[in-house]
């Protein structure tokens, strides 16, 4: 009371909250700021990977820098970087096992009943249903050793197949493309190359707001010319030394028309072609129709701005090739990437620094799933197809190699295809959000609400899906665990844990091992394991001679490197900046294939009642669905809600004004009460919206089509049409 | 830490340099060139001991609008997310596909003639010897006069502390060498900080603003420099947030200051008007005890609304210290001012109370009416005085529809209105109490009526004069705030107009017979006459505050929209 008198008068300015101090290391801070200790870690959002310094105090994460030493960041980080240690003290932590009570409220329970419950209500679905009735969502947020246990303890320990990850809804069609081409997965090049390319090509990729830490790299090179390719003039579009923007879904028809030009003008690497590899006569034939005016008429660029991107492949000693998900998020996804690795191979632009097909993964660990999560391929990118793949495996692993599948199970969308057409009765979701973050969201509602059981493992409670849940295991977070990431330029990076989780909560690898304790398979799988370093161990040994090589690995260097790029081993024990710089591929002959596609029609056309194409994206104050950055005071002000963004022409069309509200409507659900930002970085015919934003799901809209290759939606485009909203 | 020094002069060394003292004893004093500015005076006020000075030199052209440094900046300082002292924004031009966007980070710019510094009235900032406009917070008693100074808004009052707070360039970390949180944060290198000669300065002066759609450079001559993008047609940017507009804050126990300084102004002008009419024409025993008992209740008017406006400050045990920078503050001449008013209002309202009110002495005595009016003219003038320098403080160019004499007619025609009217509702009253009426009195009541309903007429005459110019400016801030007044206060203002007539037509109801009837009912009408007069009064500041639409740097779209109205 005197305290609240006293500031109300004014005679208290609470200057010891606002007081500065000294900081040995970093100096002068705003002295709640000042931590007792600096953690060394590794960011937990993007897949850009900057090293991180987490400052400690009274058991909490009071302060993030960047960490000067660390290669990728050089101490620079991003505004959710520079604030996570935020979301660590929500409100909205998940912190004891909850279980969902027949009145549909939760009821906290102990580990023990919670695992029991798991277990026991598991087995009897497979028992009844078969192995395979019971999925498993994992995601691209954990640590390698968790994946690398999270695989074993499905595929070995429950025996199900049926498990794949929230990376098929961000970059599974990188995977399947650079499978296609190489002969295996591995992005070939490195951060490097941005400051040392002639040319970046950036395809489907707004680096300015996704991954800005990679304009670290940008800034230091001297001399270079930025092409961007996308139907939005992104912030990073506004860069661009030449801006193709070009028609939803035409980037097939542009790197054709490329192609074309490029096999046409004989400005092809012919000695590359020949002797690194295979169906260049096939690929000329099919390039042979794409000529300029088909370019022009089909990607409605002029075709100067085509000449100019042409002349800049052409003629650049070094491109860098690199795409997100404006190629991923596509029902041609997987055959785009190739495309993109086809233009690379015939211009010789792979295997140095600088050059190189690049795909930039979206979140923090992706890479370490690609490699190690045992769901879409097997680790150490070993294939379920090959006989030698899985008896290696299993005699490292010393079980029996039929316990091995020997075909992938089901990917995301076939999951949630099994559990609504009754094959697949439960469903563990670990560290992912598909109640925002899967396409066609009425569709997905139904499926979940089919299951017998859904068990929810995450750091945040309530999230749209935890609150479906039938048990919620609460989970630690970034911060709270060690183990590493590894990002888009095969770096891995150690993350560490700086405090302990908040409550009951615990690692999801002590999670996995409690697991494989209760199946009383734990010494099976995991004999002895403890902590993440017995998985680290022995992925370097069930890595070893494969592509993503770890065996030369060590925390200790990658504490002190800040990271190590993969494959490290006896021959690079400093880790690789490139891929294939001997130009031999992962195919059985050695060779890369040149392999091509032709642009197919989008998997929904507009009409006139859905005259607009939603296209999707972020925004770089946010994080996936928000159930971290959202938590952010600051960056929740600078972005308080969703918007669309509409051109003028199109708001006049539709009547609508600045400061109206409106609704996003599609053929699946509609979005209400949105702002609206008219504005001409949007071509007339279509509309952008982020989708971070729980409460403005645009995921209520998107269409649930999927590349069949790789599983991955097709996010950026959709028929809708504008609505004023009156509320 | 790179730290360009770009200065050419003074100690040759990048960082540190200890300006003059150092340089002083080594090298004398290099003559300063004439600044292409017309204002040579302020040279002195803000650089009289530095030749050169730090500064922030943004470049536009390679900020991807990352927001790193805004989120860096809170997180260096500790800031609750209310308190940015560093905000990006972005301005647009073109179509699509050609369409060009670019961001603007900023925060202090640290100018060579602050407006913070100028108006602050207790002399809360202080210019380092690095050039850095500091302010000092255990000097500001929160009256946030800053914020509504800077044309940049860089001040900000911070809600959990009660004052202002704002961007220090990190200057002790420069002292140690280190580069501020904005600089170390972005991933570009787009924020700089560099020392250069002051002249260097005004040599890199541009009329059109550091960048576009940004308030004119010789309000403040900002120290900041923006590189542009090359080529960049400045004229062709718009800021992203500029539709985006918000009633301002009220201001509340300003609201009540002003409109009740102002009525007790005027009611003491039209005292004295009447005193030095009867004193020269009549009996002094005229007009009865009207005085004795209006002017010390004015006084009381006065007096509570001057303590009430202390509940404006953040700090207001400290109110005193407001008159301390009375050499360039308007604020501490206001308070000054009206302290005077004040003062000497109540020597004149205790006289007349003493002789007229309680009848104690006659009218003429302690010392005589040369005396009284000595007196009365004491407080019309320091009243003049107090409301001049009340009107001035807005007149701020950070504020254009603040920013002109329509503020200080504003300001005295409130007096001219609500002053007489307040003689006639004491008048009504003296007739009503005694019973005895005289010619003199009716006579004056009539002219105040006749004056307050002209004065009633040309105000509403003048406000529309300047809100159909200000919907044809050129200036955003104008046609924005006149915008506001036509669309989203129009209910109010519909609702103020009919008040405003109903106070009129009571008031010239009330004497519709030239001659006193029925007093009682006559008293209530000139009281509520009164009463929806002063309401209209109130309702207009409201206005006047609430639809000030500031000057600015380029904002953040999706916050600007927060809030906004049409």
């Amino acid at each position: 009371m005197i305290k609240k008198i006293k500031h109300l008068i004014g005679l208290d300015i609470k200057e010891e909250e606002y007081a500065y101090g000294y900081d040995p290391e970093h100096g002068y801070l705003s002295a709640k700021k000042i931590p007792e200790k600096w953690v060394k870690s590794t960011c937990g959002y993007c897949s850009v990977g900057c090293g991180m310094l987490l400052g400690v105090k009274e058991g909490k994460i009071i302060s993030v820098r960047g960490d000067e030493d660390h290669p990728v960041n050089e101490g620079d980080l991003c505004p959710k970087g520079l604030s996570e240690h935020y979301p660590l003290t929500s409100p909205d932590r998940a912190k004891h096992p909850l279980m969902k009570q027949p009145d549909g409220s939760f009821k906290n329970v102990s580990w023990e009943t919670a695992y029991s419950h798991m277990v026991d209500t598991v087995r009897n679905v497979q028992e009844k249903h078969g192995p395979q009735s019971f999925g498993v969502l994992s995601t691209g947020q954990l640590l390698t050793e968790e994946f690398y246990a999270l695989g074993k303890l499905v595929q070995l320990g429950f025996g199900t197949s049926n498990y794949d990850g929230n990376t098929t809804l961000c970059m599974s069609s990188a995977v399947v493309g650079y499978k296609q081409s190489f002969g295996s997965d591995g992005p070939p090049g490195s951060y490097k190359g941005l400051e040392t390319a002639d040319v970046i090509f950036l395809i489907g990729a707004n680096i300015a707001d996704n991954h800005p830490i990679l304009w670290h790299h940008i800034r230091k090179n001297k001399g270079f010319k930025l092409v961007v390719c996308d139907p939005r003039k992104t912030k990073t579009a506004m860069f661009a030394d030449t801006f193709l923007p070009i028609k939803p879904r035409s980037d097939i028809d542009l790197l054709n028309g490329l192609i074309h030009l490029v096999i046409k003008n004989d400005k092809v690497d012919k000695d590359y072609i020949e002797k690194h590899t295979t169906g260049y006569e096939e690929l000329c034939k099919h390039a042979e129709p794409f000529s300029l005016e088909t370019t022009v008429l089909r990607t409605g660029l002029p075709e100067e701005k085509i000449l100019e991107a042409y002349e800049a492949i052409a003629n650049g000693k070094n491109v860098y090739f690199a795409w997100t998900m404006g190629v991923n998020h596509s029902t041609q996804g997987s055959d785009t990437v190739s495309l993109i690795n086809t233009l690379a191979l015939i211009t010789g632009n792979i295997g140095r620094t600088g050059a190189a097909p690049m795909s930039i993964t979206g979140q923090c660990n992706a890479m370490g799933s690609r490699e190690f999560s045992f769901s879409s391929s097997m680790p150490g990118y070993r294939k379920f197809e090959n006989e030698t793949d899985r008896q290696d495996l299993a005699a490292m692993w010393k079980v029996d190699a039929g316990l091995i599948p020997d075909q992938r199970g089901a990917n995301y969308p076939q999951i949630i295809d099994g559990i609504l057409s009754g094959d697949i009765k439960a469903l563990w979701v670990i560290a992912t959000n598909p109640m925002v973050s899967f396409p066609d969201q009425a569709r997905l509602k139904k499926a979940l609400d089919k299951l017998d059981i859904l068990i929810v493992q995450d750091g945040f409670h309530p999230t749209p899906t935890t609150e479906l849940a039938d048990l919620v295991l609460p989970a630690a977070i970034w911060g709270e665990k060690d183990g590493m990431y590894t990002n888009s330029e095969r770096r891995a990076s150690r993350a560490n844990a700086a405090v302990p989780p908040p409550g009951e909560a615990r690692s999801d690898f002590q999670i996995f091992m409690d697991l494989a304790e209760r199946l009383e398979k734990k010494e099976m799988l995991f004999p002895g394991w403890t902590r993440t370093e017995d998985s680290f161990e022995e992925i370097k040994r069930v890595s070893k001679g494969r592509l993503c090589d770890y065996s030369g690995m060590t925390i200790e260097k990658m504490m002190e490197q800040g990271g190590l790029q993969w494959p490290c081993n006896e021959a690079h024990p400093e880790g690789s900046d490139s891929l294939y710089t001997d130009g031999v591929f992962k195919t059985e002959d050695g060779k890369a294939k040149l392999l091509f596609t032709s642009a197919e029609a989008m998997p929904e056309d507009t009409d006139n009642s859905y005259r607009l194409i939603l296209n999707t994206g972020r925004t770089v104050e946010h994080w996936h669905t928000g159930t971290k950055t959202r938590n952010v005071a600051l960056l929740n002000k600078l972005v308080p809600e969703a918007w669309v963004e509409v051109n003028p022409a199109t708001a006049k069309y539709f009547g609508i004004a600045i400061n109206d509200r409106v609704s996003l409507v599609s053929r699946r659900g509609r979005v209400d009460d949105l702002l609206v930002r008219i504005s001409e970085t949007i071509h007339p015919d279509h509309v952008f919206m982020p989708f971070h934003f729980a409460e403005k799901c645009i995921n209520k809209l998107t269409v649930a089509a999927f590349d069949p290759k790789s599983g991955e939606p097709n996010y950026k485009q959709c028929a809708v049409r504008l609505e004023r909203y009156d509320g | 830490m790179s730290l360009p020094d770009t200065s050419g002069a003074c100690c040759g060394g990048s960082g540190g340099c200890a300006s003059k003292k150092a340089c002083g004893s080594t090298e004398p004093a290099r003559p300063r060139p004439a600044p292409p500015l017309e204002k040579p005076e302020i040279v002195g006020f803000r650089t009289d001991n530095r030749d050169s000075q730090y500064r922030f030199h943004f470049h536009m052209d390679l900020c991807i609008g990352c927001h790193a440094c805004e989120v860096a900046c809170a997180e260096q300082n500790g800031l609750p997310a209310d308190t940015q002292w560093r905000r990006v924004g972005e301005v647009q031009s073109g179509t699509f596909p050609d369409t060009q966007s670019y961001f603007l980070s900023s925060a202090c710019n640290h100018c060579l003639d602050a407006p913070c510094a100028k108006g602050c009235p207790v002399d809360a900032y202080e210019i380092n010897d690095k050039g850095i406009v500091v302010h000092l917070e255990d000097v500001c008693i929160g009256c946030g006069y800053c914020t509504w100074n800077c044309p940049y808004q860089v001040p900000v009052m911070q809600p959990d502390r009660r004052i202002v707070t704002k961007c220090d360039m990190c200057t002790n970390r420069l002292d140690q060498g280190k580069d501020p949180a904005c600089v170390a944060a972005c991933p570009v290198g787009a924020i700089e900080i560099e020392k250069v000669p002051i002249t260097q300065i005004f040599e890199e002066y541009r009329e059109s603003g550091l960048g576009p759609d940004m308030p004119s450079p010789s309000i403040t001559i900002p120290s900041t420099k923006i590189t542009l993008p090359e080529g960049m047609d400045i004229e062709a940017f718009t800021k992203v947030d500029q539709p985006f507009v918000k009633p301002e804050h009220p201001h509340t126990p300003l609201i009540i200051m002003t409109v009740l300084t102002q009525l007790g102004f005027g009611g003491f002008c039209t005292i004295f008007v009447v005193d030095l009419i009867r004193t020269l024409f009549l009996d002094a025993a005229t007009l009865g005890n009207v005085l004795g008992w209006l002017a010390p209740t004015l006084m009381g008017i006065v007096g509570l609304s001057l303590a009430a406006s202390t509940l404006h400050l953040g700090r207001p045990v400290y109110a005193g210290r407001a008159m301390k920078n009375w050499k360039t503050s308007w604020l501490s001449r206001e308070v000054i001012g009206l302290s005077a008013f004040a003062g000497a209002a109540m020597v004149y309202s205790l006289f007349l109370f003493v002789t007229e009110g309680l009848m104690w002495l006659e009218p003429n005595q302690l010392g005589g009416a040369w005396v009284r009016l000595g007196l009365g003219v004491g407080t019309v003038v320091f009243g003049i005085a107090g409301i001049y320098c009340s009107s001035m403080l807005y007149r701020v160019p950070a504020r254009p529809s603040w920013d002109s004499v329509k503020t200080t007619i504003d300001f005295f025609d409130v007096a001219a209105i609500l002053g007489p009217a307040s003689f006639i509702v004491a008048a009504m009253g003296a007739i009503m109490i005694s019973g005895r009426t005289t010619g003199f009195l009716v006579g004056a009541m009539q002219v105040a009526a006749f004056f307050v309903a002209l004065a009633f007429a040309f105000k509403h005459i003048k406000n529309a004069y300047y809100i159909n110019s200000w919907l044809k400016s050129d200036v955003h801030e104008l046609k924005a705030s006149a915008e506001l007044r036509m669309n989203h206060f129009f209910r109010l203002r519909m609702v103020r107009n009919v008040v405003g007539i109903a106070g009129v037509l009571a008031l010239t109801a009330f004497m519709a017979g030239g001659e006193v009837v029925d007093a009682g009912r006559q008293l209530a009408l000139a009281l509520l006459a009164l009463g929806l007069l002063t309401a209209v009064s109130f309702i207009n500041r409201y206005i006047f505050f609430v639809s000030v639409v500031p000057r600015n740097i380029p904002g953040n779209y999706l916050v600007a929209s927060q809030g906004a109205v049409h």
